[in-house]
This record gives structure tokens, sequence and C-alpha cells, in this order.
């Protein structure tokens, strides 16, 4: 596992908010291929360190390196555009469109197919064909043609996914992905997500919550607290690790 | 399953309908004989163009722009300077009224969109009324208050029926593309604009590009509205970039429902409608512009055609519903 090449290296990444530290001094390397958990406790600046992958937001110090690039500062257009997707932790679809536009609008982004203004965009018919093959690998196919915004909150939260994967990114970042599901919905998202992750050779980050999901499907684990990179592991060194459990595990393990 | 195609085959089916009663109410307003209403008419698909060309920044990329009568004005000079100055005809005046109005538009939308939602309004709303400040008080080119009369438009398009006729063909082609612009991947993506601009930027696109282009494509189609007016009543005057221009188109987009395609087409009739007849019997015609916005307001809240729509829509799901329980 550790030959394994990074495809993204933060090294010593800062930000503060006014006066608070949101992000403090962390650095770590995510290898090629890994399916792995950012977990902590509320406020760890877990999103915010997504925030600051994906150029939502401007580290105040430090670098992020994309594939030995540095994209800390670009737009988020940009390192969109390099193959960072990111689904989001408060769903972010479109809502009075349909599914499959949803999913449409974004492989047509990715194949840079949308300054065309004539044909219809749901007459390209090999996008179209691509958008349901990830809305049924998303289990949604059968509600392409439904107003996003009707969709139950599980479906929803899966076409957030599936609009991510249609940048066929190679680094795709989840925040809370299972985030107020029914424990149905939740063993079905993990296994899809697992899915996912193996047919199309992902690196996968995801935050969650849920620490059961976590040292299931984690070949990795990050902790975050307070801003500051805690520990970083196989989740039986995490389940081991003292300080993890003082500072955040010790109650939710044996709930 | 259904399938992509079926969806895409009903909404064509839908469209077709729109387009048939549209066309069909229009070329049979001049059956009445009424040079009244056939000058109306005229009004209504000029009016109606410009508010489709508003809606497409409000309705479909969700800009709301108080501002657009700058555009509109600009075609509209654009063909009766060129005329009344000799220096073009009309065949040549008309075609260039859309990119005049491109051009103001590429020249103030890079400065409208440095900000979003009510200060973007702010903003169009400001330099709309430079321009109209300008057009006003430039009396030496542009005759100030008192407009440009006598526009040498050609002999023919003088009978109001062969003017009503050029403005149908010229309106049903400006609409149809339109359309196709809206349905098309840009058109695709102003529409995601409109729903979540933050996700769109997360999918690789530069915002602020489709927004500016959409300024410029609206600006052309303003600019194409008012090059039709200036030849349809021969005389313009700076009232034409008015901010209270700008609100009328604002007022029609709404009323008809902002997310049809047809909607700010039948709000103009509507309001054109109300300004023409009841304005004929009294001159409180306004109270009744009140009084219909207020009922649009309550009882249709999506605009008449959104809401319409709604209602046959929920209605023809409901039975789809039933359908899909009953043969599962």
């Amino acid at each position: 596992m550790e030959t394994r090449p990074p495809i993204l290296e933060i090294r010593r990444l800062a930000k503060a908010f006014g006066g608070l530290k949101v992000t403090h001094d962390v650095s770590f390397a995510v290898r090629k291929g890994e399916l792995s958990a950012i977990i902590g406790p509320n406020g760890a600046g877990k999103t915010t360190l997504f925030n600051l992958i994906t150029g939502k937001l401007v580290p105040d110090g430090g670098e992020v390196l994309y594939k030995e690039e540095r994209i800390d500062g670009l737009h988020p257009a940009d390192i969109a555009r390099r193959g960072i997707g990111r689904a989001f932790q408060i769903t972010s679809i479109f809502k009075e469109r349909t599914a499959l536009e949803n999913v449409l609008v974004a492989v047509l982004a990715r194949e840079s197919r949308t300054t065309r203004m004539i044909r219809r965009a749901l007459s390209h018919g090999p996008e179209v064909r691509e958008s349901m093959e990830l809305l049924s690998m998303v289990a949604l196919a059968d509600r392409a043609n439904e107003r996003a915004g009707s969709l139950p909150h599980g479906d929803q939260k899966r076409l957030d996914i599936a609009v991510a994967l249609a940048l066929n990114p190679e680094l795709v970042l989840l925040d809370e992905p299972m985030a107020g599901m029914s424990p149905e919905e939740r063993s079905v998202t993990v296994d899809l997500i697992r899915k996912i992750w193996k047919e199309k050779a992902l690196t996968l980050l995801f935050i969650e919550h849920d620490m059961d999901v976590v040292f299931r499907i984690s070949e990795w684990i990050r902790v975050l607290n307070q801003g500051v990179l805690l520990a970083e592991g196989t989740p039986d060194e995490i389940s081991r690790n003292r300080e993890v459990i003082t500072a955040y595990l010790g109650e939710e393990i044996d709930e | 399953m259904k399938g992509p195609s079926a969806a895409s085959g009903n909404v064509a089916r839908g469209q077709l309908f729109q387009w048939i009663a549209v066309l069909l109410f229009f070329a049979l307003v001049p059956l009445g004989r009424r040079s009244f209403f056939i000058t109306m008419a005229n009004e209504v698909l000029i009016m109606g163009l410009f508010a489709m060309a508003f809606n497409l920044l409000y309705g479909v990329t969700g800009m709301l722009s108080f501002g657009q009568a700058a555009y509109y004005g600009a075609g509209g000079y654009t063909v009766g300077l060129l005329l009344t100055k000799g220096v073009l005809p009309y065949s040549v005046a008309l075609p260039l009224a859309p990119v005049v109005g491109a051009a103001l538009a590429l020249l103030l939308g890079p400065l409208c969109i440095r900000l979003s939602g009510v200060y973007f309004t702010m903003l169009t709303l400001a330099f709309a009324e430079l321009v109209w400040g300008v057009v006003f008080k430039w009396y030496g080119f542009t005759g100030g208050d008192n407009g440009i009369q006598g526009i040498p438009v050609p002999e023919w398009f003088h009978h109001p029926l062969h003017y009503y006729y050029f403005t149908l063909a010229v309106v049903v082609a400006a609409v149809a593309i339109l359309r196709r612009i809206v349905e098309s991947p840009f058109g695709a993506v102003l529409q995601s604009i409109r729903e979540n601009p933050e996700r769109t930027a997360f999918l690789g696109i530069r915002v602020r590009r489709y927004q500016l282009a959409s300024m410029v494509i609206s600006g052309a189609v303003s600019g194409l509205a008012g090059g039709l007016f200036a030849g349809f009543h021969r005389s313009i005057g700076p009232d034409m970039l008015h901010w209270t221009k700008s609100g009328e188109v604002i007022l029609m987009s709404i009323l008809g429902g902002i997310f049809s395609f047809f909607g700010p087409l039948v709000g103009a009739g509507v309001i054109l409608f109300i300004e023409d007849m009841i304005g004929k019997y009294t001159e409180f015609w306004e109270i009744w512009i009140g009084g219909t916005m207020l009922a649009i307001v309550i009882f249709f809240p999506q605009g008449v055609i959104g809401t319409l729509y709604q209602w046959t829509h929920r209605k023809v799901s409901r039975e789809r519903d039933g359908n899909a329980t009953a043969h599962p």
C-alpha cells in the first residue's frame, strides 16, 4: 500500500476564519486508488479541508498538489477539469431539472460540449446514454425523468454522487454521503460506493460520522480534531490509538 | 424503465402544440379586418419578443435585469438613426439592430455580472439609466426628448398588414432560435446556473462567461425587437430606453410565467390588451393592470401559462401513476 504513488498531497495547509484556525498545519498524502475516510468531531475542519482542496476556499498557507502540480488558489472550475469530483454535504443538485438533465449537463461539461447552441441537449445520444448508465449505477435509472427536487432525500444524495462521477474524475471527495439516510438506504449506499470505487478504479475520500461504515469500508482513516491532523492509519491502528480514543472515538465506539 | 427518448418525445409533442396554438392565433388576427387589432397584435409580437429576450436572462439564467430597455432602445435608435440620416436602407439597418444590442451588452455586461442577486439588478438599472440619459440629452445626435419622427421605412411596410406579417415572420424565426438555445447544451448550462451557480462551477464551468453570453444573446434579441418597433411605429423617443420599459417586460414575464417558454409572450398580450382596450374607456387603466397583477399573484403563482401547465401536468402525472400501479 505504501508503494502506491500519491495522487494528492497536502503540505502544511492552513486556513483561519478571523482568529479561528480551522485548518492548522495539516499535511498528508493520498495514495492513488485508496478508499479512505476523514473523521472528526463537528467543527474539526473536515468540510473546510474539502473546500480548500476543491478551490472553494483559498488557503492562507501551505500547498495542495494534485498529480505533483499545485492546485491551491486555482478556480474551482479548473480544479474540477483536472479530475477532482465532489459531492456535497448539503445536497447540491439542480432541483428544477430532471435527474437525467442533472447528470447530462455534467457529462456535456466534461466533454466541452456546452458551447453548442443548435442541437438539443437531449438529442446528444452518446451523452444521454452515458448519463443513463451513471444513473443506473446509483440506482436511479427509473427516476431519470423526474424533477430532481421532488426525489426523496436519499435519492438526491446519490444523484449528487452521480453528477460528481459524470466528470470522470480520478479523485472523488464525498462529504457525508450518507447523512440523513435511513439504515436501509445507508447499507445500499455503502455497497454502491464501494462498487463504484472498484469499477471505476477511483481514489475516493469521504467524510462520514457513521463509525460502523467508516471502519467497515475504509482502507485508511485520517482523524481531524480542531483543525489538526490528529492521526492517520489503518482502521485497526486508529481504533487502538489512545489519542484518538480520548479525543473522539471513546464514547462513540462502545455506544 | 421509462427511457429518455419517451420523455423527449412528450416534450416535442407538447412543444408542437404550443407552436401551433401561437401561430394559429397570430395568423387569425387579420381575419378580424380591424386595423386596431392588427396594430395591437403587432405590438404584442414585438413586446413579446422583447419579454422573451429578457426572460432568457431572468427565467432561464436566473439573472434579474432591470435594464433591458437599454438594448431595446439601442436597436430602435440604430434603425431610426441609420434611416433618417440616409446612411443605410431598412434591409441593412434592421439586421444591425441586434448587432448593436449585442455590442452594448458586451460592453455593459462585464460590469454588471461582477455582482449577483439584487446588486446585479441595481447595476443593470444604473447602466441603463446612463444610456437613457445620453440619448435624452444628446439633442444634436439623437434628437433628445423629441426623439426621431418620420423614419423612412419602405412604402410597402406602411400597410399595417404587410408590416404585421413581416413582424410575425421575424418574431417566429427569433423565437425558434431562442427555443433551440434554451434546449441546447449551452441552454442546459444556463439553467444549471439559475438553479445552482456554485455546483455549476464545480462541473468545470466558468459561470461568468456563460452569464455574459446570456446577456449578449438577450441584448441582441432585445435590439432586434427595438428595431422592429422603430420600423413599425416610424417614430421613436427616449421612452424606449426608460426604466419603465425595463419594468414592463419584467411585469409581462412574471404575469405570463417565467418558467414557461411562451409565458412572456402571453404576458405581453395580457398587458397590452388591458392598456389598449381598457385605455380606450378610462384613463385609469393602470388600476386594471394592478388588479390583474394581484389576481395573477394570488391565483396563478407560477404565472398564467406556468400555473395552467402545472394543473394539466399534475393531472397527467396522476393518471400515469394510476396506470403504473394498475399495470406494474
